[in-house]
């Protein structure tokens, strides 16, 4: 018994604590994006990368602007309460398509392969969804 | 059994000092903890008690054979002698840990503990679960050829991992200087889990931030530069397993993919970012580019 309770202590320990920080911080959400915001979280994660033209979905949870410098895209969603970033370059992506008023796109990324950002309708969107396809063909 | 009974008195410790930050972090208004990220980050402490268990046992058989081969003869066991043992092992700690930013092989079991975009007690847990089939424990192998016996590794190991519980956190600002100077502290370690190019690959050290002054790899905390947590290309899930074994799969893509023995070499022990087609970003990189971007921050 004395060698058992050291084993379970962590995982009672773990769901307790998993429990009270769910009561605690629930709620907590992304801010919504709009065109500084989007541009400041690229240009604080990418040193790279200067945001050219920029499109925020309709939703606000996620933008993609396009590099002054080179073809690759600068991706920002929401996860969570934070807004991180992605770089699509040639080779990245493998698929984009405009789908029941969604930009979905399907990247080769293990950590997180799949996207589907809200779409500001057809015209606005169609030209984005065009530049990650040329990225996947690429 | 050492570690068994530890554990008893560790965690009960842990989840007071987890309370009291949520607890002051409801006080000053705004709760640094997402419920998802910890979650993943308290299963990957569980986790890594399991990779823990399988190093510890293995540890235990070999280190006590390389023991039998200490070029050294003293009594490490003795009370009087901890704190040299802690010294040792905290030297160890650094050149492991410093390591498993600079080698590939060693960041994929290593990248699980800074996933996390959140700096809190929580993180602290989020360890990894793939340490073991890594090897990153090799350089602890000093500690029984330098006359350690196998039970004082592991109550210093033990030390180790508690002092550096309390540092994840932002609760805590700056301590008086000369705790500064000396040790790894809350200031010193946001450092090491930023991704803000000033800050990528820095203070490695584990309780002495000795090691770090002393091998070059010291950055102290900036107050215009506030940290942004996580890694350079950050996950997107709270996936536990995706989080474990990401940087695994990665490899295992880009070893299939290397079209030279140098690439394949570079995909195991190169920095991570590191691409055979020269398009890859690796720490050094991105400080490079953002010095020549902001050349005045950068001084």
């Amino acid at each position: 018994m004395d060698s058992v309770v050291p084993l379970i202590l962590p995982v009672v320990a773990a769901v307790a604590l998993m429990a009270t920080i769910y009561f605690v911080s629930r709620g907590a959400r992304a801010p919504a994006l709009d065109e500084i915001l989007a541009r400041r979280r690229l240009y604080e994660d990418w040193q790279d990368f200067e945001a050219g033209e920029v499109w925020i979905s309709a939703d606000r949870r996620a933008a993609l602007a396009t590099d002054r410098g080179s073809n690759r895209l600068g991706l920002v969603y929401a996860f969570g309460d934070k807004l991180p970033s992605r770089l699509l370059g040639p080779g990245d992506i493998l698929s984009a398509r405009l789908d029941g008023g969604r930009l979905v796109i399907e990247t080769k990324d293990f950590g997180r392969h799949h996207f589907a950002l809200v779409s500001t309708g057809e015209a606005a969107t169609r030209p984005w969804a065009e530049r990650l396809s040329r990225l996947a063909a690429a | 059994m050492e570690l068994l009974i530890i554990l008893q008195y560790v965690v009960p410790g842990f989840v007071v000092a987890i309370l009291a930050e949520l607890a002051w972090m409801k006080w000053r208004g705004g709760v640094s903890y997402e419920w998802r990220d910890s979650v993943a980050s308290l299963t990957m402490g569980l986790g890594n008690l399991v990779d823990g268990a399988m190093i510890a046992a293995l540890l235990y058989v070999l280190f006590a054979w390389l023991y039998g081969f200490r070029v050294v003869d003293w009594p490490a066991a003795a009370w009087w002698a901890f704190p040299i043992v802690l010294l040792v092992q905290d030297f160890c700690f650094y050149w492991s840990h410093r390591l498993s930013h600079e080698w590939r092989l060693w960041w994929a079991a290593h990248v699980t503990h800074h996933s996390s975009q959140h700096y809190n007690l929580s993180t602290a847990l989020r360890q990894p679960v793939t340490g073991f089939f890594a090897l990153s424990w090799a350089p602890y192998a000093l500690m029984p050829l330098v006359g350690i016996p196998v039970e004082a590794i592991a109550s210093a190991h033990a030390v180790s991992l508690a002092y550096q519980f309390w540092i994840h956190t932002e609760a805590i600002g700056r301590l008086p200087a000369w705790f500064e100077a000396v040790f790894n502290t809350p200031s010193h370690h946001r450092v090491h889990h930023a991704t803000n190019p000033r800050y990528l690959d820095r203070n490695y050290a584990g309780t002495l931030i000795i090691w770090d002054r002393l091998f070059g790899t010291f950055q102290a905390e900036v107050a215009s530069d506030p940290p942004r947590y996580g890694i350079v290309k950050n996950l997107g899930t709270f996936n536990p397993v995706v989080i474990g074994v990401h940087e695994w799969v990665s490899i295992f893509r880009d070893l299939r993919a290397a079209r030279t023995w140098r690439g394949r070499l570079m995909c195991l022990f190169g920095p991570p970012g590191w691409r055979e087609d020269g398009h890859g970003s690796t720490s050094e990189t991105i400080r490079d580019d953002w010095r020549r971007r902001l050349p005045q921050a950068a001084e």
